[in-house]
């Protein structure tokens, strides 16, 4: 069949149904027409049949039986739409109508000659709806079997035409079929060469996950030739574990084959090989399906990245490494990308500021800082931003309630390009050590002032003692000349008030030496309270708040009573109206911390307060005011008495702290060690020198640097009888010694190259029968631990008083000579 | 003339309700039987007379059953001879019965919308330009039943009297029922014809007009055998005569003809106009 076949078929089976239809037509009207003409004939056989029944009735004169007849024939005749029988004057005996709408219908008038009055007009119409109705259900009719012959026709074509065409269909399905078996096989071979070149292992299995293909980096990392492995389960030939817990990993196949997901394996994963090499891989495995969807099998592709895992678990390594290092660094890290958003932030950050890390990714400085410290912080940011490499600074924030002072190391971080991505900053609290750093310059400041002092004292005791000796010769001499010892006396005098200040001085600078004794706090207040209130005048009004039971200190009361009445007369003076002193007292142990913080040894303390209502002071005067000579009393003020608080609570093993702010009044607070019991009272046998009889004819070695002293000593001692030798220096002394024999000798402490403890324990040892007095402008502690302590407690301190010196020198002599 | 097959069906109802009287009156004092004449079918008959005897049966104790004469002749027949217990007769039957048989005890006369009598019309075409019945003359005329009362006999007997049968010949014809009566003189056929009242209204609105009303004539009446013990005949008439004051009574009337409204005393000189039209009257058999 050409290929014009179908359509001339599908024209043929057109024309035969048209033919159909039109035969159909024709028909139907010849069988209408003739119908009708049946219809009609019959009608009027039938009208005429009744009129003559009518006209028999009419002329038997059964009127009512021919109206009953014609009434009884319309009812039972349903296509009997009208009967009417109209006598000759008119009178209708019978009218018969029936309501019913028609489209076709016959009428027939018949004249019935009945009576001798003339003709009955008989009028019958009926419908012929019914004979077209007919019609038309025989022409459906025809119709339908019209329809049934052209769909069977039809079916018939279509089913030859299909036939026919599924015969060529095959044909050329056969011709495409070998020449896609060309293809196929060509496709084939590019497949495997492709397979081939792939730098990654690929294996294929069938969807009952037994391998159908591999390629050579498959086989070189599974150690399986394909033909080996071909057919075999992937399991088998593609084994792999879990890198980190060495568990056997499910293989993809299963899941890829039953869900038709694509899986990807984790980044852990170890291969197998056949012989055992381990390999770690990256792959995936995904379904192969056909163009109807339906899974055929799976594709699996891995690499080896053993090294690439090793650098990445390196990497991961030195990541948490690095990680633990920021998290535990004391210091605050964090790193901003260039526009201030923070990007990362330790855990010392999260604690210090008290915010969690992924409340802080994603912001700004100023999201988080108030905003004068964030100003700050973004500027130094902003600097290492701009010069490109690292930058220190200080940096200060506020948190836990104070201000902390950070020392902010900060660098660029440069990305491959080399450029700058992000800052960082490692920022280390240094408030404390700032702290400590301040408390050792003023420590150093008030050593260097105290040697300073001390030294100046020194030089003026050995001046006020070459004074006072001589004013007192010579007022021993000039008894006689009232007026001459007069002026000696004032001399004395002078130098006494001179003697004084270089008291003062040398307690500021610890040199004094102290009259330390075991005391009630508690007691000393009470005594001194009459005192206190007297110089405190009514204007002010003294309180006591004593603890009970209160420890006992171990102090000079001497300077301790000083140290109460220079607080106490400092308070006043900050009091212009009336106010009120409070002195307090109270227990206090003091740990490590505490006592860190005021350099002073941990332990029990006993804490002296004493507070005014006064003017308080501002931040410069209070650093200022232990320095000497620092008075904000003008010319009225000596600016010695704070310096000789301080220098008395330092050298009493104490601390003193200072509270005020302007206008609302100064609190000192003094922590004074505690005295146990077990301690001894420590009080020296110095007791008041009385004048008795001093004098004495054993021989007394004065050793001194100062030459002067040496002479006015030599002289005092001489006019009382003992013989004296005397040297200026260690040297001389220990020579002097082999030569003479010596009672007693009397040792400045502080001289050049060996100070007199150290020549007193020299002579100890060679010379135990010689008494040694010690003598001494200075308490500080040099040598003390050499000689015997005895030595340091009887030392007598500078300048002499001639008195005192021979008093104790009888008494040393006596002593020993008792001994 | 009747021929012989119809001779023969006439026979049949008549021995049966011969059998049935006989049975009857082996029985007597048991059963009354009602006769009434054929104006209907019998069956349409007894429809409409059963609820009567049934009524008369409770409220007298006496028995009784509806039988349908064959024919008018029959009945009057039966009537006169005593052949039935009680009777439902017309006027002119009954004129005609005693007449022949002589009289028979009456027990009442129907009352019909509360007249005790009927009369009927004699009607002309309304276009026919007749206005008296003496314009009939030389006319022809339509009449019903030669035994109908107000279709033949009365209205005859007026024409007659009035003078219309004299002079101008005048052609009469039988049209048997007073339907065709109307119908001929509306068709044309006929210039002047005799119906009831109900007949003419029927037709009135067709173009049929009265020209003359029949005198009055007392209605159809109930009588007894003559020989029916007295106590009987006191004892139906009595509650005859008061059926009209119970429902039921009136129902029962009402099943007879529904503008029946009520039974009354009848006596024999209630007839004595037609008994003179029928007996007395020229055209008498």
């Amino acid at each position: 069949m050409s290929q014009n076949s179908p359509q001339k078929l599908w024209l043929g089976l057109v024309v035969v149904l048209l033919v159909m239809l039109f035969a159909g037509r024709y028909v139907y009207n010849f069988g209408l027409e003739n119908s009708l003409e049946t219809i009609s004939a019959e009608f009027k056989r039938q009208v005429n049949l009744n009129s003559i029944i009518v006209k028999d009735r009419l002329q038997e004169r059964k009127f009512q039986l021919a109206n009953n007849y014609l009434l009884n024939l319309g009812e039972n005749s349903p296509e009997i739409l009208e009967i009417s029988l109209t006598s000759a004057n008119g009178f209708k005996l019978t009218e018969f109508s029936r309501a019913q709408a028609v489209e076709y219908e016959l009428v027939e008038v018949v004249e019935i000659p009945y009576s001798y009055k003339g003709l009955a007009k008989f009028t019958v119409r009926r419908s012929i709806d019914g004979v077209y109705l007919k019609q038309k259900q025989l022409f459906y009719l025809y119709l339908v079997g019209y329809l049934l012959v052209a769909t069977i026709l039809s079916l018939f074509v279509f089913i030859y035409i299909r036939t026919h065409r599924q015969r060529e269909e095959l044909h050329y399905e056969n011709e495409a079929r070998k020449k896609a078996a060309i293809a196929l096989q060509k496709s084939e071979e590019h497949l495997s060469i492709t397979l081939n070149s792939i730098g990654d292992g690929v294996i294929a299995t069938d969807a009952s996950g037994n391998i159908t293909r591999m390629n050579p980096v498959a086989e070189q990392l599974t150690g399986w030739p394909l033909v080996e492995a071909q057919g075999q389960p992937v399991k088998h030939i593609f084994p792999i574990i879990n890198a980190s817990t060495r568990e056997p990993i499910s293989n993809p196949v299963e899941k890829v084959i039953s869900t038709g997901e694509v899986v990807y394996l984790s980044n852990h994963t170890t291969l197998i090989a056949r012989d055992g090499t381990e390999y770690q891989i990256a792959d995936s495995a995904a379904p192969i399906r056909n163009g109807d969807d339906t899974i055929l099998g799976m594709v699996l592709i891995f690499n080896d990245v053993t090294e690439a895992y090793k650098l990445r678990q390196q990497a991961a390594e030195s990541r948490r490494d690095l990680q633990a290092v920021m998290d535990n660094s004391p210091a605050i890290i964090y790193i901003k990308d260039t526009a201030g958003h923070f990007m990362f932030v330790n855990r010392q950050f999260e604690k210090v500021f008290q915010i969690q890390l992924k409340d802080v990714i994603g912001k700004k400085l100023h999201d988080i800082f108030p905003q004068k410290t964030a100003d700050e912080i973004k500027q130094n940011d902003d600097d290492v931003l701009q010069v490109g490499h690292a930058l220190e600074s200080e940096e200060r924030t506020m948190h836990n309630g104070s201000i902390h002072t950070y020392s902010s190391v900060k660098f660029p971080l440069f990305n491959d390009e080399g450029e700058i991505y992000a800052v960082c900053g490692i920022s280390t609290d240094i408030t404390h050590n700032k702290k400590q750093e301040e408390q050792l310059r003023h420590s150093q400041k008030m050593d260097a002032l105290g040697k300073l002092t001390g030294g100046v004292a020194h030089d003026f005791n050995n001046i006020l003692g070459i004074i006072l000796g001589y004013a007192e010769l010579l007022e021993d001499s000039l008894k006689e000349q009232s007026e001459l010892a007069d002026y000696a006396q004032k001399i004395y005098a002078a130098g006494e008030r001179g003697s004084k200040i270089t008291h003062k001085l040398l307690a500021f600078s610890r040199q004094r030496s102290l009259d330390i004794k075991r005391l009630d706090l508690n007691m000393l207040l009470h005594d001194e309270q009459h005192i206190l209130e007297k110089a405190l005048t009514v204007r002010i009004k003294l309180v006591l708040e004593l603890a009970d039971e209160l420890w006992s200190v171990k102090l000079d009361r001497g300077e301790l009573e000083d140290t109460i009445l220079n607080l106490a007369i400092n308070a006043m003076h900050a009091m212009d109206k009336e106010g009120i002193l409070t002195i307090r007292t109270v227990n206090q142990h003091l740990d490590e911390k505490d006592a860190y913080r005021l350099a002073i040894n941990p332990g029990d303390y006993v804490l002296l307060s004493i507070s005014d209502t006064g003017c308080g002071m501002d931040i410069t005067t209070k650093e200022k005011i232990f320095e000497p000579f620092f008075s904000t009393k003008g010319e009225s003020g000596t600016g010695l008495g704070l310096s000789q608080v301080y220098g008395f609570v330092e050298r009493s093993g104490g601390s003193i702290s200072v509270y005020s702010e302007p206008g609302k009044g100064t609190q000192f607070v003094l922590y004074l060690p505690r005295a146990f019991s077990h301690e001894a009272n420590g009080e020296i046998a110095i007791s008041n020198e009385n004048i008795i009889d001093s004098k004495g004819n054993e021989t007394i070695l004065i050793v001194d640097d100062e030459p002067s002293l040496i002479e006015i000593t030599s002289k005092i001692l001489s006019m009382h009888g003992y013989n004296v030798f005397s040297a200026e220096n260690g040297k001389q002394a220990l020579a002097l010694l082999e030569q003479e024999n010596v009672d007693l000798m009397l040792s400045d402490v502080i001289m050049p190259e060996m100070d007199g403890y150290q020549l007193a324990t020299i002579v100890q040892e060679k010379y135990p029968s010689i008494k040694i007095q010690m003598a001494s402008g200075f308490s500080d502690d040099r040598s003390t631990d050499l000689a015997d302590s005895k030595l340091h407690e009887n030392l007598l301190n500078k300048p002499l008083n001639s008195k005192v010196l021979l008093h104790r020198i009888r008494n040393l002599l006596d002593q020993s000579s008792l001994s | 003339m009747m021929n012989l097959d119809t001779s023969f069906f006439r026979i049949i109802p008549f021995v049966f309700f011969l059998f049935l009287f006989l049975l009857k009156t082996a029985n007597a004092g048991e059963t009354l039987i009602m006769g009434v004449h054929p104006f209907l079918s019998p069956a349409e008959v007894e429809k409409k007379f059963i609820p009567l005897a049934n009524y008369l049966s409770k409220q007298t104790g006496i028995n009784i059953e509806v039988k349908v004469g064959s024919s008018y002749q029959q009945h009057i027949q039966y009537v006169g001879l005593d052949k039935v217990d009680i009777a439902y007769i017309g006027p002119a039957a009954y004129v005609i019965m005693e007449h022949q048989y002589g009289e028979k005890p009456m027990l009442a006369k129907l009352q019909v919308n509360g007249h005790s009598f009927f009369q009927g019309n004699i009607v002309v075409r309304k276009d026919s330009g007749i206005k008296t019945i003496d314009a009939l003359k030389g006319k022809r005329i339509a009449f019903g039943d030669p035994n109908s009362t107000m279709s033949y006999i009365v209205p005859h007997d007026m024409l007659h009297q009035a003078g219309v049968f004299t002079g101008k010949p005048t052609a009469h014809e039988f049209l048997h029922s007073h339907d065709n009566v109307a119908l001929g003189v509306l068709m044309g056929d006929f210039d002047a014809g005799a119906v009831k009242p109900a007949v003419f209204k029927k037709f009135e609105n067709r173009g049929l007009h009265t020209v003359a009303m029949t005198p009055k004539i007392s209605e159809h009446l109930f009588v007894t055998r003559k020989n029916l013990p007295q106590h009987q005949v006191n004892v139906l008439r009595s509650a005859m005569l008061k059926m009209n004051n119970t429902a039921s009574g009136q129902d029962a009337l009402k099943a007879i003809k529904k503008n029946v409204t009520g039974l009354m005393k009848a006596s024999s000189s209630d007839y004595d106009n037609l008994r003179k039209i029928i007996i007395d009257s020229k055209w008498k058999h």
